[in-house]
């Protein structure tokens, strides 16, 4: 068998003109992350063809992933494997049930290849706040691959699974997709069920693909949305045919262009990519128009105060009590609690936990709290309004490109800031993808192109990323 | 709260501050407001985290830096404004209260089976209320 990177579409066909089995191509994946994984350490575990329960599996219409090899961020459930969430407090727990985003890829056909790493419960930028090892960036082994999701990027991108799942709370899908160079989704907020995805921010978090084409991704949204009875935040909408329309002509768009997000702390290299996309965008009949998006200045205090107040919410669930990690030989309830949540969790969740235990005290909640709801009310209405002029916002995913390992870690406040342009999207609902528009200049590494659309409107942001990539190929 | 200057080691290194657009590198000592150490004491019973003197002191000048961060809030009028707790508009999603099947006496097995503690289908958990 050839070494190509398949995509969806191209296993499709070769199934279809049968060219190979999905078992060939379970092994075929299976031998890649054998070979890179040791250096690139994406994967956290890796699953075995016996249990994909495939015998009895045929292509037909409603099996639209047949034999698509699929990795996992591992603060997903599936049943019967570990799922650690990049923590030591659940380095044994074992799933009890499917998460429905996983349930759904799985019965649409798809290959569960393994869990891939993250920061520890999905807090940060880098992938190196992993309790299990620094994942690497593919392009560069002394770069980051950015985060939380970066073992996600780094299978796709290293070519270890044709697609990948994360999660993104303040940019942890499109921020690594751009440092990897794939592309990578969050749904608008209520498209994809949470259930059995491990809370970080209740009132940001979405399921995500990455891929390596738009169309793969359209495939994957088609899928994964949906209302679930068991995620009360998913919203009863029709999921349209996001892949029907991605060659509908874009001829006569409006492109909006934050001055935000294109001044200062920006690098010339990133900028210079973005603005090539732009140029192109332009040729294809879109018009580009200035827009502005005042309170984004704010978003990332805002997403510091709200951010870590779900945290310290959702994580006292780890109690040393009803799973996870529990201290020895302790005998008082209170002792049990504040020994075990200090050996399980590392450095980056206590310093959420308290931040937002802080930020929720008594005396502080209007301070806070309060405040920066009303300040998130604010960037939502930058964008409602921006959204009456233009059909689609863009500019960069992150600042700049994949920094080094190690070379932001010291600094909690600097590693935040890579998020600076993501973060506004999540405290709005809104959806987003990143595109790779080519690789910068003096780093070498990709370079994400940031789109963003209105609530629930998927369609038009994949037709702007489906022709743009075309264009810039 | 006591007010200090503390040193802010990569703060040139990073991209520059939202709302400081333009403005000259950040210098890199500053003055900030800290939490006591009380105050950080207070913080990990709240959160439940038993936390070293080591910890402690990293924690103090960590938190309070974000804090101060954050605290640019202060200069956003909000007059007026509803908070945003939600994006989707979505209210009291409910559904008929029903069980949904027979139980799943296995599947809850295995979920007992993850607690530390144990015994046959139950969690062990240290007792509660102490003895006088």
């Amino acid at each position: 068998m050839k070494h190509p990177s398949y995509t969806i579409q191209s296993l499709r066909e070769g199934y279809l003109k049968k060219e190979f089995t999905p078992q060939e191509i379970f092994q075929h994946y299976t031998q890649r992350i054998e070979k890179e994984n040791t250096a690139l350490r994406a994967y956290l575990s890796v699953f075995q063809w016996a249990e994909q329960g495939w015998e009895q599996r045929n292509m037909t219409d409603d099996c639209s992933l047949f034999g698509i090899p699929i990795a996992f961020k591992d603060n997903m459930l599936v049943e019967h494997t570990i799922a650690t969430g990049g923590s030591h407090i659940l380095k044994n727990y074992v799933s009890a049930y499917d998460a429905t985003a996983v349930a759904r890829l799985k019965s649409a056909g798809a290959l569960v290849m393994g869990k891939t790493n993250m920061d520890e419960f999905a807090m940060g930028s880098s992938t190196e706040n992993s309790a299990f090892g620094v994942t690497r960036n593919p392009h560069d082994h002394h770069r980051v691959p950015g985060g939380s999701s970066g073992g996600s990027a780094a299978a796709v991108a290293a070519d270890l699974a044709v697609c990948a799942l994360g999660s993104d709370t303040g940019g942890s899908i499109r921020q690594p997709a751009g440092f990897c160079g794939v592309v990578g989704v969050k749904p608008s907020y209520g498209r994809v069920s949470r259930h059995g995805l491990m809370a970080m921010a209740s009132s940001l978090d979405q399921i995500g693909p990455f891929t390596k084409t738009v169309k793969d991704a359209a495939d994957m949204l088609e899928i994964l949305c949906g209302q679930d009875p068991y995620d009360a935040t998913t919203v009863p909408r029709d999921v349209p045919s996001f892949s029907a329309t991605l060659d509908a002509p874009i001829k006569g768009l409006r492109i909006g262009i934050p001055k935000e997000y294109m001044g200062a702390g920006l690098d010339a290299e990133v900028k210079e990519r973005v603005d090539r996309s732009l140029a192109l965008l332009e040729e294809a009949g879109c018009t580009l128009v200035d827009v502005s998006l005042p309170h984004s200045a704010y978003a990332l205090a805002v997403y510091y105060i709200v951010m870590p107040s779900e945290v310290s919410s959702n994580l006292s669930r780890f109690d040393g009590i009803r799973y996870g990690h529990s201290a020895r030989g302790i005998k008082d309830l209170l002792e049990v609690y504040r020994q075990s949540r200090a050996e399980g969790f590392g450095a980056e969740p206590k310093r959420r936990i308290m931040l937002g235990a802080y930020a929720l005290s008594s005396g502080y909640y209007d301070a806070y709290y309060l405040k920066a709801q009303k300040v998130r009310a604010l960037i939502r209405k930058d964008f409602d309004d921006a959204f009456k002029h233009v059909d689609v916002i863009v500019g960069p995913t992150s600042p700049t490109t994949a920094f080094k390992i190690g070379e932001k870690s010291s600094d909690p406040l600097s590693m935040y800031l890579s998020d600076i342009y993501t973060v506004p999207v999540n405290l709005a609902g809104l959806p987003a993808l990143s595109l790779p528009c080519g690789m910068g200049a003096e780093s070498h590494m990709p370079v994400g192109f940031h789109i963003i659309a209105p609530m629930f409107d998927e369609a038009t942001m994949l037709r702007v990323a489906h022709h743009l990539e075309y264009a810039l190929q | 709260m006591i007010r200090v200057w503390v040193w802010l080691s990569t703060e040139s290194t990073g991209p520059a501050r939202p709302g400081t657009a333009g403005a000259s590198p950040v210098h890199p000592f500053h003055f900030i407001s800290m939490l006591s150490e009380k105050e950080i004491d207070h913080i990990a019973e709240l959160a439940r985290i038993a936390i070293t003197a080591d910890e402690r002191r990293r924690f103090q000048k960590e938190l309070s830096v974000i804090l101060e961060y954050v605290h640019q809030l202060d200069t956003v009028s909000t007059e007026g404004v509803e908070p945003l707790y939600q994006v989707t508009g979505l209210r009291n999603a409910t559904r008929p209260d029903a069980a949904p099947g027979a139980p799943d006496h296995e599947r809850a097995q295995r979920i007992v089976d993850q607690a530390p503690h144990t015994q046959e289908r139950f969690v062990k958990v240290p007792s509660v209320l102490k003895k006088q």
